[in-house]
Protein backbone atom coordinates (compact mmCIF):
# COMPACT_ATOMS: atom_id res chain seq x y z
CA UNK A 1 0.00 0.00 0.00
CA UNK A 2 0.91 3.57 -0.73
CA UNK A 3 0.65 4.48 2.73
CA UNK A 4 3.24 7.89 2.54
CA UNK A 5 0.79 9.14 -0.15
CA UNK A 6 -2.26 8.97 2.10
CA UNK A 7 -2.82 12.44 3.80
CA UNK A 8 -3.48 12.24 7.40
CA UNK A 9 -6.45 9.96 8.50
CA UNK A 10 -7.86 12.53 11.23
CA UNK A 11 -10.12 15.55 11.31
CA UNK A 12 -7.62 17.47 13.10
CA UNK A 13 -6.98 19.79 9.52
CA UNK A 14 -10.92 20.69 10.48
CA UNK A 15 -10.01 21.95 13.97
CA UNK A 16 -6.87 23.52 12.94
CA UNK A 17 -8.59 25.27 10.20
CA UNK A 18 -9.58 28.50 11.91
CA UNK A 19 -11.35 30.49 9.74
CA UNK A 20 -14.12 27.84 9.12
CA UNK A 21 -17.28 28.36 9.81
CA UNK A 22 -19.61 26.06 8.34
CA UNK A 23 -19.00 22.38 8.78
CA UNK A 24 -21.56 20.32 6.82
CA UNK A 25 -21.73 16.30 7.94
CA UNK A 26 -23.57 14.54 5.53
CA UNK A 27 -24.18 10.65 4.18
CA UNK A 28 -27.06 8.48 4.00
CA UNK A 29 -29.24 7.42 7.04
CA UNK A 30 -28.11 5.18 9.78
CA UNK A 31 -23.86 5.69 8.73
CA UNK A 32 -23.34 7.74 11.73
CA UNK A 33 -23.76 11.83 10.62
CA UNK A 34 -25.13 12.86 14.16
CA UNK A 35 -22.71 10.69 16.20
CA UNK A 36 -19.57 12.01 13.86
CA UNK A 37 -21.31 15.36 13.67
CA UNK A 38 -21.42 15.64 17.36
CA UNK A 39 -18.11 14.63 18.58
CA UNK A 40 -16.97 16.66 15.77
CA UNK A 41 -18.29 19.44 17.42
CA UNK A 42 -17.59 18.34 20.99
CA UNK A 43 -13.62 18.24 19.59
CA UNK A 44 -14.43 21.93 17.83
CA UNK A 45 -15.68 23.26 21.14
CA UNK A 46 -11.92 22.83 22.81
CA UNK A 47 -10.63 24.69 20.16
CA UNK A 48 -13.23 27.33 19.25
CA UNK A 49 -14.65 29.84 21.58
CA UNK A 50 -18.30 29.00 20.66
CA UNK A 51 -19.65 26.31 18.89
CA UNK A 52 -22.86 25.35 17.40
CA UNK A 53 -24.58 22.12 16.51
CA UNK A 54 -28.24 22.75 13.83
CA UNK A 55 -29.38 19.26 12.75
CA UNK A 56 -32.18 19.50 9.80
CA UNK A 57 -33.36 16.34 10.11
CA UNK A 58 -36.97 16.17 10.75
CA UNK A 59 -36.37 12.36 12.58
CA UNK A 60 -34.22 14.89 15.31
CA UNK A 61 -31.70 12.54 16.78
CA UNK A 62 -29.41 15.39 18.61
CA UNK A 63 -31.98 15.20 21.46
CA UNK A 64 -31.09 11.67 21.43
CA UNK A 65 -27.25 11.79 21.41
CA UNK A 66 -27.16 13.94 24.34
CA UNK A 67 -30.25 13.05 26.21
CA UNK A 68 -31.54 16.31 26.19
CA UNK A 69 -34.57 18.24 24.77
CA UNK A 70 -33.55 20.60 22.31
CA UNK A 71 -35.86 22.74 19.90
CA UNK A 72 -36.02 25.53 17.53
CA UNK A 73 -33.89 27.96 19.59
CA UNK A 74 -30.21 27.29 20.19
CA UNK A 75 -30.14 25.58 23.82
CA UNK A 76 -26.45 24.52 25.41
CA UNK A 77 -25.76 21.13 26.32
CA UNK A 78 -25.76 20.06 29.60
CA UNK A 79 -21.73 20.03 30.62
CA UNK A 80 -20.18 22.11 28.08
CA UNK A 81 -20.13 25.71 28.30
CA UNK A 82 -19.41 26.80 24.78
CA UNK A 83 -21.12 24.11 22.81
CA UNK A 84 -25.22 24.62 21.80
CA UNK A 85 -27.62 23.33 19.70
CA UNK A 86 -30.95 23.50 17.99
CA UNK A 87 -33.18 21.53 16.01
CA UNK A 88 -35.21 22.55 13.48
CA UNK A 89 -37.56 21.37 10.99
CA UNK A 90 -36.70 22.85 6.95
CA UNK A 91 -39.86 22.29 5.99
CA UNK A 92 -41.84 24.32 9.22
CA UNK A 93 -40.65 27.67 8.71
CA UNK A 94 -41.73 27.88 4.90
CA UNK A 95 -45.07 26.56 6.26
CA UNK A 96 -45.40 29.69 8.63
CA UNK A 97 -44.54 31.78 5.78
CA UNK A 98 -47.68 30.09 3.83
CA UNK A 99 -49.87 30.09 6.51
CA UNK A 100 -49.42 33.87 7.35
CA UNK A 101 -49.67 34.84 4.46
CA UNK A 102 -53.33 32.81 3.73
CA UNK A 103 -54.26 34.10 6.83
CA UNK A 104 -55.62 37.16 4.85
CA UNK A 105 -58.55 35.51 2.82
CA UNK A 106 -58.67 35.96 -1.20
CA UNK A 107 -55.09 37.74 -0.92
CA UNK A 108 -53.62 37.32 -4.44
CA UNK A 109 -50.36 37.91 -3.40
CA UNK A 110 -50.73 34.66 -0.62
CA UNK A 111 -51.47 32.25 -3.55
CA UNK A 112 -48.64 33.32 -5.19
CA UNK A 113 -46.44 32.31 -2.63
CA UNK A 114 -48.26 29.09 -2.60
CA UNK A 115 -47.81 28.14 -6.27
CA UNK A 116 -44.05 29.71 -6.29
CA UNK A 117 -44.24 26.90 -3.01
CA UNK A 118 -44.99 24.32 -5.60
CA UNK A 119 -43.54 25.35 -9.05
CA UNK A 120 -39.89 25.17 -8.00
CA UNK A 121 -38.97 21.98 -6.11
CA UNK A 122 -37.07 22.05 -2.94
CA UNK A 123 -37.87 26.00 -2.91
CA UNK A 124 -39.36 25.65 0.03
CA UNK A 125 -36.94 23.92 1.59
CA UNK A 126 -34.55 26.48 0.19
CA UNK A 127 -36.48 29.04 1.34
CA UNK A 128 -36.92 28.31 4.78
CA UNK A 129 -33.07 27.32 5.11
CA UNK A 130 -32.06 30.68 4.49
CA UNK A 131 -34.41 31.60 7.14
CA UNK A 132 -32.28 29.25 9.21
CA UNK A 133 -29.24 30.76 7.73
CA UNK A 134 -29.95 34.19 8.65
CA UNK A 135 -31.04 33.67 12.50
CA UNK A 136 -27.87 31.73 12.98
CA UNK A 137 -26.04 34.50 10.79
CA UNK A 138 -26.82 37.22 13.34
CA UNK A 139 -26.06 34.87 16.46
CA UNK A 140 -21.94 34.72 17.29
CA UNK A 141 -21.32 31.65 17.02
CA UNK A 142 -17.68 31.02 15.49
CA UNK A 143 -18.40 27.72 13.82
CA UNK A 144 -21.60 26.04 13.14
CA UNK A 145 -21.83 22.54 12.17
CA UNK A 146 -24.48 21.39 9.88
CA UNK A 147 -26.17 17.43 10.44
CA UNK A 148 -27.59 17.36 7.72
CA UNK A 149 -31.29 15.53 6.48
CA UNK A 150 -30.54 11.78 5.42
CA UNK A 151 -31.44 13.29 1.72
CA UNK A 152 -28.54 15.74 2.16
CA UNK A 153 -30.39 18.04 0.25
CA UNK A 154 -30.37 20.68 2.46
CA UNK A 155 -27.78 21.66 -0.39
CA UNK A 156 -30.07 21.18 -2.67
CA UNK A 157 -30.97 24.63 -3.26
CA UNK A 158 -27.04 25.60 -4.49
CA UNK A 159 -28.30 24.18 -7.76
CA UNK A 160 -30.30 26.27 -8.60
CA UNK A 161 -29.06 29.77 -6.51
CA UNK A 162 -28.87 31.86 -10.20
CA UNK A 163 -32.42 30.90 -10.69
CA UNK A 164 -33.97 32.02 -7.60
CA UNK A 165 -32.37 34.76 -7.18
CA UNK A 166 -33.37 36.14 -10.54
CA UNK A 167 -36.73 35.46 -9.76
CA UNK A 168 -36.41 37.58 -6.39
CA UNK A 169 -34.58 39.85 -8.02
CA UNK A 170 -37.53 40.12 -10.36
CA UNK A 171 -40.08 40.61 -7.70
CA UNK A 172 -38.93 42.92 -5.88
CA UNK A 173 -38.06 44.85 -8.67
CA UNK A 174 -41.63 44.70 -9.70
CA UNK A 175 -42.76 45.68 -6.61
CA UNK A 176 -41.05 49.07 -6.50
CA UNK A 177 -43.19 49.46 -9.69
CA UNK A 178 -46.32 47.96 -8.49
CA UNK A 179 -45.97 48.04 -4.58
CA UNK A 180 -47.76 51.06 -4.38
CA UNK A 181 -50.78 50.42 -6.40
CA UNK A 182 -51.20 47.05 -5.30
CA UNK A 183 -50.77 48.50 -1.40
CA UNK A 184 -53.62 51.17 -3.04
CA UNK A 185 -55.90 48.02 -4.59
CA UNK A 186 -55.83 45.77 -1.79
CA UNK A 187 -54.88 48.44 1.25
CA UNK A 188 -58.74 49.32 0.98
CA UNK A 189 -59.93 45.39 0.49
CA UNK A 190 -57.78 43.96 3.49
CA UNK A 191 -57.58 46.61 5.46
CA UNK A 192 -54.03 45.98 6.03
CA UNK A 193 -51.57 48.31 3.57
CA UNK A 194 -48.64 46.69 5.27
CA UNK A 195 -49.12 43.26 4.07
CA UNK A 196 -47.71 43.67 0.47
CA UNK A 197 -44.72 45.49 1.57
CA UNK A 198 -43.60 43.20 4.72
CA UNK A 199 -44.15 39.91 2.17
CA UNK A 200 -42.04 41.98 -0.35
CA UNK A 201 -39.65 42.97 2.27
CA UNK A 202 -38.91 39.00 3.62
CA UNK A 203 -38.53 37.49 -0.02
CA UNK A 204 -35.93 40.23 -0.58
CA UNK A 205 -33.91 39.61 2.64
CA UNK A 206 -34.42 36.63 2.05
CA UNK A 207 -32.43 36.77 -1.69
CA UNK A 208 -30.04 38.93 0.38
CA UNK A 209 -29.40 35.71 2.67
CA UNK A 210 -29.10 33.49 -0.02
CA UNK A 211 -26.61 35.13 -2.00
CA UNK A 212 -24.65 35.91 0.78
CA UNK A 213 -24.53 32.43 2.19
CA UNK A 214 -23.63 30.97 -1.21
CA UNK A 215 -20.77 33.04 -1.50
CA UNK A 216 -19.48 32.00 1.87
CA UNK A 217 -20.25 28.38 1.32
CA UNK A 218 -18.63 28.25 -2.14
CA UNK A 219 -15.40 29.64 0.34
CA UNK A 220 -13.39 26.66 0.58
CA UNK A 221 -11.86 28.31 3.36
CA UNK A 222 -15.29 29.33 5.38
CA UNK A 223 -16.94 25.59 4.76
CA UNK A 224 -16.46 22.03 4.40
CA UNK A 225 -18.56 19.29 4.21
CA UNK A 226 -17.13 16.13 5.83
CA UNK A 227 -18.61 13.10 4.12
CA UNK A 228 -19.87 9.94 6.37
CA UNK A 229 -20.14 6.62 4.83
CA UNK A 230 -19.73 2.60 5.85
CA UNK A 231 -17.33 0.42 4.36
CA UNK A 232 -20.37 -0.79 2.50
CA UNK A 233 -20.59 -0.95 -1.77
CA UNK A 234 -24.05 1.17 -1.90
CA UNK A 235 -22.82 3.76 1.25
CA UNK A 236 -19.63 4.04 -1.16
CA UNK A 237 -21.29 4.58 -4.19
CA UNK A 238 -23.41 7.42 -2.70
CA UNK A 239 -20.82 8.99 -1.51
CA UNK A 240 -19.21 9.04 -4.59
CA UNK A 241 -21.97 10.88 -6.04
CA UNK A 242 -22.16 13.05 -3.25
CA UNK A 243 -18.46 14.54 -3.63
CA UNK A 244 -19.05 15.00 -7.75
CA UNK A 245 -22.35 16.46 -6.45
CA UNK A 246 -20.60 18.77 -4.52
CA UNK A 247 -17.60 19.71 -6.63
CA UNK A 248 -20.17 20.69 -8.88
CA UNK A 249 -21.75 23.23 -6.65
CA UNK A 250 -18.42 24.33 -6.00
CA UNK A 251 -18.27 23.16 -2.29
CA UNK A 252 -14.88 22.34 -0.52
CA UNK A 253 -14.43 18.22 0.28
CA UNK A 254 -11.67 16.92 1.49
CA UNK A 255 -12.78 14.24 5.29
CA UNK A 256 -14.45 10.83 4.54
CA UNK A 257 -15.34 9.45 7.99
CA UNK A 258 -15.56 6.16 7.56
CA UNK A 259 -17.54 4.63 10.54
CA UNK A 260 -18.79 1.14 12.45
CA UNK A 261 -15.58 -0.81 10.94
CA UNK A 262 -15.25 -4.04 12.46
CA UNK A 263 -12.10 -4.95 13.97
CA UNK A 264 -12.41 -8.58 15.38
CA UNK A 265 -9.90 -10.03 17.51
CA UNK A 266 -7.15 -11.96 16.46
CA UNK A 267 -8.22 -15.92 15.93
CA UNK A 268 -11.90 -14.69 16.89
CA UNK A 269 -13.83 -17.34 15.96
CA UNK A 270 -16.80 -15.15 14.89
CA UNK A 271 -17.44 -16.49 11.41
CA UNK A 272 -19.66 -12.88 10.18
CA UNK A 273 -17.34 -10.75 11.52
CA UNK A 274 -14.51 -12.23 9.68
CA UNK A 275 -16.54 -12.50 6.80
CA UNK A 276 -17.86 -8.91 7.09
CA UNK A 277 -14.42 -7.22 8.42
CA UNK A 278 -12.44 -8.86 4.89
CA UNK A 279 -15.72 -7.22 2.85
CA UNK A 280 -15.03 -4.08 4.62
CA UNK A 281 -11.22 -4.10 4.17
CA UNK A 282 -11.90 -4.63 0.14
CA UNK A 283 -14.05 -1.42 0.37
CA UNK A 284 -11.85 0.34 2.51
CA UNK A 285 -8.51 -0.15 0.62
CA UNK A 286 -10.67 0.83 -3.01
CA UNK A 287 -11.54 3.98 -0.41
CA UNK A 288 -7.88 4.78 0.38
CA UNK A 289 -6.77 4.39 -3.89
CA UNK A 290 -10.08 6.72 -5.01
CA UNK A 291 -9.39 9.37 -2.76
CA UNK A 292 -6.01 10.12 -2.20
CA UNK A 293 -6.36 13.50 -1.42
CA UNK A 294 -9.02 13.37 0.46
CA UNK A 295 -8.53 12.85 5.24
CA UNK A 296 -9.91 9.22 5.32
CA UNK A 297 -10.92 8.67 8.64
CA UNK A 298 -11.50 5.00 10.22
CA UNK A 299 -13.79 4.69 13.01
CA UNK A 300 -14.48 1.23 14.71
CA UNK A 301 -17.79 -0.17 15.26
CA UNK A 302 -18.33 -0.33 19.22
CA UNK A 303 -19.77 -2.43 21.15
CA UNK A 304 -22.26 -0.39 22.78
CA UNK A 305 -24.14 2.66 21.29
CA UNK A 306 -22.24 6.06 21.52
CA UNK A 307 -25.18 7.94 23.41
CA UNK A 308 -24.86 10.60 26.33
CA UNK A 309 -22.03 13.17 26.77
CA UNK A 310 -18.82 10.92 28.30
CA UNK A 311 -19.52 8.43 25.22
CA UNK A 312 -19.20 11.05 22.81
CA UNK A 313 -16.79 12.53 24.01
CA UNK A 314 -14.73 9.53 23.81
CA UNK A 315 -15.19 8.33 20.39
CA UNK A 316 -14.70 11.91 19.50
CA UNK A 317 -11.08 11.23 20.64
CA UNK A 318 -11.07 9.05 17.16
CA UNK A 319 -11.69 11.81 15.00
CA UNK A 320 -8.35 13.15 16.03
CA UNK A 321 -6.08 10.55 17.22
CA UNK A 322 -6.66 7.57 14.59
CA UNK A 323 -7.97 4.37 16.06
CA UNK A 324 -5.56 1.71 16.33
CA UNK A 325 -7.50 -1.75 15.89
CA UNK A 326 -6.17 -3.95 18.96
CA UNK A 327 -3.98 -7.07 17.01
CA UNK A 328 -6.05 -7.73 13.87
CA UNK A 329 -6.17 -10.36 12.00
CA UNK B 1 -31.96 33.53 -79.18
CA UNK B 2 -30.90 30.24 -78.31
CA UNK B 3 -28.60 31.13 -75.73
CA UNK B 4 -31.16 32.29 -73.22
CA UNK B 5 -33.26 29.03 -73.84
CA UNK B 6 -30.91 26.92 -72.94
CA UNK B 7 -29.52 29.26 -69.77
CA UNK B 8 -32.55 29.54 -68.78
CA UNK B 9 -33.72 25.42 -68.94
CA UNK B 10 -30.10 24.64 -67.39
CA UNK B 11 -31.09 26.97 -64.25
CA UNK B 12 -34.15 25.37 -63.55
CA UNK B 13 -33.01 22.04 -63.44
CA UNK B 14 -29.92 22.78 -61.76
CA UNK B 15 -32.23 24.15 -58.99
CA UNK B 16 -34.11 20.84 -58.84
CA UNK B 17 -31.05 18.94 -58.80
CA UNK B 18 -29.41 21.17 -55.97
CA UNK B 19 -32.56 20.34 -53.98
CA UNK B 20 -30.63 17.15 -53.01
CA UNK B 21 -27.36 19.04 -51.65
CA UNK B 22 -29.75 20.75 -49.45
CA UNK B 23 -31.44 17.73 -47.84
CA UNK B 24 -28.20 16.38 -47.95
CA UNK B 25 -26.51 18.55 -46.42
CA UNK B 26 -25.45 16.89 -42.82
CA UNK B 27 -23.48 14.72 -45.50
CA UNK B 28 -21.68 17.32 -47.08
CA UNK B 29 -21.14 18.37 -43.60
CA UNK B 30 -19.23 15.40 -42.93
CA UNK B 31 -17.04 15.42 -46.35
CA UNK B 32 -16.79 19.50 -45.57
CA UNK B 33 -15.43 19.10 -42.25
CA UNK B 34 -12.58 16.30 -43.81
CA UNK B 35 -11.42 18.09 -46.74
CA UNK B 36 -11.47 21.71 -45.40
CA UNK B 37 -9.11 22.61 -42.22
CA UNK B 38 -11.53 25.35 -40.22
CA UNK B 39 -12.10 25.88 -36.55
CA UNK B 40 -15.51 24.17 -37.35
CA UNK B 41 -13.52 21.25 -38.82
CA UNK B 42 -11.36 21.18 -35.48
CA UNK B 43 -14.53 20.96 -33.47
CA UNK B 44 -16.12 18.17 -36.10
CA UNK B 45 -13.00 16.40 -35.41
CA UNK B 46 -13.29 16.93 -31.69
CA UNK B 47 -16.11 15.58 -31.08
CA UNK B 48 -16.32 12.61 -32.78
CA UNK B 49 -13.18 11.59 -31.18
CA UNK B 50 -14.38 12.51 -27.79
CA UNK B 51 -17.72 9.89 -29.21
CA UNK B 52 -15.08 7.47 -29.41
CA UNK B 53 -13.49 7.96 -26.12
CA UNK B 54 -16.90 7.69 -24.27
CA UNK B 55 -17.73 4.52 -25.72
CA UNK B 56 -14.83 3.33 -24.77
CA UNK B 57 -14.78 4.72 -21.11
CA UNK B 58 -18.70 2.66 -21.42
CA UNK B 59 -18.09 -0.31 -22.51
CA UNK B 60 -14.61 -0.71 -19.92
CA UNK B 61 -16.84 0.66 -17.14
CA UNK B 62 -19.01 -2.30 -18.63
CA UNK B 63 -16.35 -4.85 -18.00
CA UNK B 64 -15.16 -3.55 -14.52
CA UNK B 65 -16.76 -4.89 -11.48
CA UNK B 66 -18.02 -1.76 -9.62
CA UNK B 67 -18.27 -4.02 -6.43
CA UNK B 68 -14.75 -5.55 -6.64
CA UNK B 69 -12.85 -2.51 -8.58
CA UNK B 70 -14.77 0.19 -7.46
CA UNK B 71 -11.85 2.95 -6.84
CA UNK B 72 -11.12 1.88 -10.72
CA UNK B 73 -14.78 1.97 -11.43
CA UNK B 74 -15.52 5.51 -9.89
CA UNK B 75 -12.60 7.19 -11.92
CA UNK B 76 -13.63 5.69 -15.08
CA UNK B 77 -17.10 7.03 -14.32
CA UNK B 78 -15.36 10.73 -12.90
CA UNK B 79 -13.54 10.41 -16.44
CA UNK B 80 -16.98 9.75 -18.40
CA UNK B 81 -18.91 11.99 -17.00
CA UNK B 82 -16.63 14.41 -17.47
CA UNK B 83 -16.23 14.18 -20.90
CA UNK B 84 -20.12 13.75 -21.31
CA UNK B 85 -20.13 17.57 -20.10
CA UNK B 86 -17.19 18.64 -22.58
CA UNK B 87 -18.85 16.26 -25.40
CA UNK B 88 -22.65 18.02 -24.47
CA UNK B 89 -20.36 21.80 -24.37
CA UNK B 90 -18.96 21.26 -27.81
CA UNK B 91 -21.77 19.46 -29.59
CA UNK B 92 -23.70 22.84 -29.11
CA UNK B 93 -21.06 24.61 -31.31
CA UNK B 94 -21.08 21.83 -33.66
CA UNK B 95 -24.47 22.41 -33.62
CA UNK B 96 -24.54 26.37 -34.27
CA UNK B 97 -21.68 25.48 -36.93
CA UNK B 98 -23.37 23.03 -38.67
CA UNK B 99 -26.99 24.85 -39.02
CA UNK B 100 -24.22 27.82 -40.40
CA UNK B 101 -23.18 25.45 -42.94
CA UNK B 102 -26.46 24.56 -44.43
CA UNK B 103 -27.38 28.15 -44.25
CA UNK B 104 -24.31 28.91 -46.45
CA UNK B 105 -25.28 25.76 -49.01
CA UNK B 106 -28.98 27.20 -49.48
CA UNK B 107 -27.75 30.82 -49.98
CA UNK B 108 -25.07 29.98 -52.44
CA UNK B 109 -28.04 28.03 -54.53
CA UNK B 110 -30.24 30.64 -54.40
CA UNK B 111 -27.69 32.73 -55.87
CA UNK B 112 -26.43 30.61 -58.03
CA UNK B 113 -29.82 29.45 -59.48
CA UNK B 114 -32.61 32.28 -58.32
CA UNK B 115 -30.95 35.19 -58.06
CA UNK B 116 -29.33 34.80 -61.51
CA UNK B 117 -32.66 33.80 -62.65
CA UNK B 118 -34.42 36.74 -61.58
CA UNK B 119 -31.99 38.90 -63.18
CA UNK B 120 -31.95 37.04 -66.68
CA UNK B 121 -35.69 37.90 -66.35
CA UNK B 122 -35.19 41.45 -65.98
CA UNK B 123 -32.30 42.05 -68.23
CA UNK B 124 -33.80 39.96 -71.06
CA UNK B 125 -37.28 41.63 -70.17
CA UNK B 126 -37.31 42.69 -73.74
CA UNK B 127 -35.98 39.77 -75.14
CA UNK B 128 -37.64 37.52 -77.27
CA UNK B 129 -36.62 33.88 -75.99
CA UNK B 130 -37.58 32.48 -79.82
CA UNK B 131 -40.86 33.23 -82.06
CA UNK B 132 -44.02 31.45 -82.72
CA UNK B 133 -44.58 30.55 -86.03
CA UNK B 134 -47.16 33.32 -87.15
CA UNK B 135 -50.84 32.45 -87.12
CA UNK B 136 -50.43 29.64 -84.78
CA UNK B 137 -52.50 30.66 -82.17
CA UNK B 138 -54.83 33.56 -81.48
CA UNK B 139 -53.86 37.15 -80.51
CA UNK B 140 -54.66 36.64 -77.02
CA UNK B 141 -52.67 33.91 -76.31
CA UNK B 142 -49.79 35.37 -78.25
CA UNK B 143 -50.32 38.41 -76.25
CA UNK B 144 -49.51 36.33 -72.78
CA UNK B 145 -47.10 34.57 -74.22
CA UNK B 146 -44.99 37.46 -74.12
CA UNK B 147 -45.88 39.01 -71.29
CA UNK B 148 -44.62 41.21 -69.91
CA UNK B 149 -42.30 43.28 -72.34
CA UNK B 150 -41.05 40.97 -74.92
CA UNK B 151 -42.30 41.38 -78.67
CA UNK B 152 -45.99 40.25 -79.81
CA UNK B 153 -45.59 36.53 -81.50
CA UNK B 154 -42.61 35.54 -79.36
CA UNK B 155 -41.88 33.52 -75.99
CA UNK B 156 -40.78 35.99 -73.20
CA UNK B 157 -38.07 35.21 -71.02
CA UNK B 158 -40.64 34.98 -67.56
CA UNK B 159 -42.79 32.43 -69.94
CA UNK B 160 -40.67 30.43 -70.64
CA UNK B 161 -38.97 30.82 -66.93
CA UNK B 162 -42.09 29.59 -65.18
CA UNK B 163 -42.62 27.09 -68.40
CA UNK B 164 -38.97 25.37 -67.43
CA UNK B 165 -39.44 25.82 -63.41
CA UNK B 166 -42.68 23.88 -64.28
CA UNK B 167 -40.66 21.40 -66.15
CA UNK B 168 -38.43 20.84 -63.75
CA UNK B 169 -40.22 20.28 -60.69
CA UNK B 170 -42.79 17.63 -62.49
CA UNK B 171 -39.23 15.90 -63.67
CA UNK B 172 -37.52 15.85 -60.02
CA UNK B 173 -40.86 14.60 -58.42
CA UNK B 174 -40.75 11.46 -61.15
CA UNK B 175 -37.41 10.93 -60.84
CA UNK B 176 -37.58 10.97 -57.05
CA UNK B 177 -38.07 7.27 -55.30
CA UNK B 178 -41.60 6.96 -54.12
CA UNK B 179 -41.93 6.73 -50.37
CA UNK B 180 -43.21 3.09 -49.61
CA UNK B 181 -46.96 3.57 -48.90
CA UNK B 182 -47.76 3.62 -45.07
CA UNK B 183 -48.81 -0.13 -44.54
CA UNK B 184 -51.98 -0.14 -42.28
CA UNK B 185 -52.20 -1.13 -39.28
CA UNK B 186 -54.26 -4.22 -38.73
Amino acid sequence: MADLDELEPTLQNIIDQKTLRWIFVGGKGGVGKTTTSCSLAIQLARARKSVLIISTDPAHNLSDAFGQKFGKEARKIDGFDNLSAMEIDPSGSMQELLESSESGQGNPLGGMMQDLAFSIPGVDEAMSFAEVLKQVKSMSYDTIVFDTAPTGHTLRFLQFPTVLEKALGKLSQLSGRFGPMLNGIMGQGLGGPSNVDEMLQKMESMRETISEVNTQFKNPDMTTFVCVCIAEFLSLYETERMIQELTSYEIDTHCIVVNQLLYPKKGSECEQCNARRKMQKKYLDQMIELYEDFNVVKMPLLTEEVRGKDKLEKFSEMLITPFIPPDVE
Amino acid sequence: MAHLLITIFILAIGWQATNVFVSLAPAFWRIYTQIVPSSASADAETLRRQQTEILKIRKEMATTSSQDEFAKWAKLRREHDKRVAELEKLSETVAAHKMQFGRIISTVRWLLFSALGFFIQFWYRREPVFWLPRGWLPDYVEWGLCFPQAPLGSVSVNVWSACTAATAGLISTWLKPKAPAPSRIV
